[in-house]
């Protein structure tokens, strides 16, 4: 069953009882919330990913809803809370869907250390992960859509999940997050696309979700050997420039960008060196979005355009 | 002034892990947590300290010339590998032993 099977109305009535056990690609979160602005949310966003039964073993027992007091008449606010507690000051009750968001990530960066976890976009065409490690305000999740919408498969906009076992990066297709500027840019290249509405002020400015592609809801479960890592950097008014970068410069930067990587220590340090040893790395610096897409589509070793 | 002794591996340096590619190494030392880039010229440096005992800054120049590294005996080269030997004793991975 799949969340888009649920009604409007059955949608809000599971998520403010039982919850709802949603299903994102390795991980399963029992999602409750009394707040509209939540169900109309994953109503959009969520609509093909699988749900699980109101029994099913959950990863994380999440809930964002209103806080208690006054706060619920003056300047509402929402708190989100896993397992009863609240990792989060309450925000505006308008950002209660990316603050879910971003509890969803915190869960996964927070618990999930079975897996290497980097801070990057990944997108996949042909068996071949391309994988964008960034800190915030690189433009890794604007490039991570424009990618997704010239046929890449999302596998994820921010999370990056390594299987240490076999070096593949496990899915999770989840909304992309996108913020000021990128909103409009990626709203006119790809008109046919969903989003939630753009909430503003929040402490990362202006902020709206991209549904993600159905195509990749649908094949979360396939798993994508990393073939490039490139390190983008958005800076305004330069040219585009992909430039190569060694493999042991390309394994320094991704362990500047992994989350996790001291829980794993030594095998970590092995899991990304063999990731690096079976990768392409490159730095690319843009400020033109078509300029660096063209790029990328000519990666080595990527016979196609997708 | 230049102090006498001599250079060698810290014996920690073997149990660090290492990634190396084309003329350059990332090692990890697990006991502090930390992973530092080895640039072409650290890494030729430390394969000359590799298996032998400890060697002068000159017995070095020798050992990296020997190798086909184009170093020169003069003053400028003499500190440049100082600087890096520094570097690479802040790394925890070369030691220096006063004579």
């Amino acid at each position: 069953m799949k969340l888009g099977d649920l009604s409007l109305s059955e949608l809000r009535s599971s998520l403010s009882r039982t919850g709802v056990s949603l299903r994102t690609g390795p991980v399963v979160t029992r999602v409750r919330s009394r707040l509209p602005v939540v169900a109309d949310a994953l109503a959009l966003h969520y609509m093909e990913h699988p749900i699980e039964s109101a029994n099913a073993y959950a990863d994380f027992n999440v809930r964002v809803d209103g806080t208690g007091g006054l706060r619920r008449w003056f300047r509402a606010q929402a708190v989100f809370t896993v397992d009863g507690a609240a990792p989060f000051d309450p925000l505006p009750q308008d950002q209660a869907f990316p603050m879910l968001e971003w509890g969803l990530n915190w869960c996964v960066t927070t618990f999930c250390h079975q897996y290497l976890m980097l801070h990057a976009a990944v997108v996949e065409h042909d068996g071949r992960a391309l994988i964008l490690p960034a800190p915030p305000g690189s433009g890794k999740s604007t490039l991570c859509a424009g990618l997704v919408h010239a046929g890449w498969r999302l596998l994820s906009d921010e999370l990056t999940i390594i299987d240490p076992g076999s070096l593949l990066v496990v899915p999770l297709p989840r909304p992309i997050s996108l913020k000021n500027a990128s909103i409009e840019l990626i709203r006119q290249r790809a008109p046919g696309a969903a989003f939630s509405d753009v909430v503003r002020a929040t402490n990362k400015g202006a902020v709206a979700h991209l549904r993600p592609p159905v195509d990749s809801v649908h094949h979360a479960s396939e798993q994508a050997r990393p073939g490039w890592v490139v390190l983008p950097r958005w800076q305004s008014g330069v040219g585009t420039d992909l430039r190569p970068l060694s493999k042991a410069q390309g394994l320094m930067r991704l362990i500047d960008n992994a989350f996790n990587f001291n829980v794993h220590g030594p095998s970590g340090f092995r899991t990304l060196s063999a990731l690096i040893d079976g990768c392409q790395c490159f730095e690319l610096t843009y400020s033109n979005l078509d300029d660096a897409l063209s790029r990328l589509a000519d990666l080595p070793g990527e016979r196609t355009t997708p | 002034m230049a102090r006498s002794g001599t250079w060698r591996l810290t014996a920690a340096s073997s149990s660090f892990a290492w990634a190396i590619w084309d003329g350059e190494a990332v090692v990890y030392d697990e006991r502090l947590a930390l992973t530092h880039y080895i640039g072409p010229a650290a890494l030729a440096v430390l394969q000359a300290l590799e298996g032998q005992s400890g060697a002068t800054c000159d017995e070095l120049i020798e050992r990296l010339r020997s190798a086909g590294h184009s170093i020169e005996p003069n003053a400028e080269d003499l500190q440049g590998l100082r600087d890096l030997l520094d570097g690479l004793n802040r790394c925890g991975l070369a030691e220096f032993r006063a004579s």
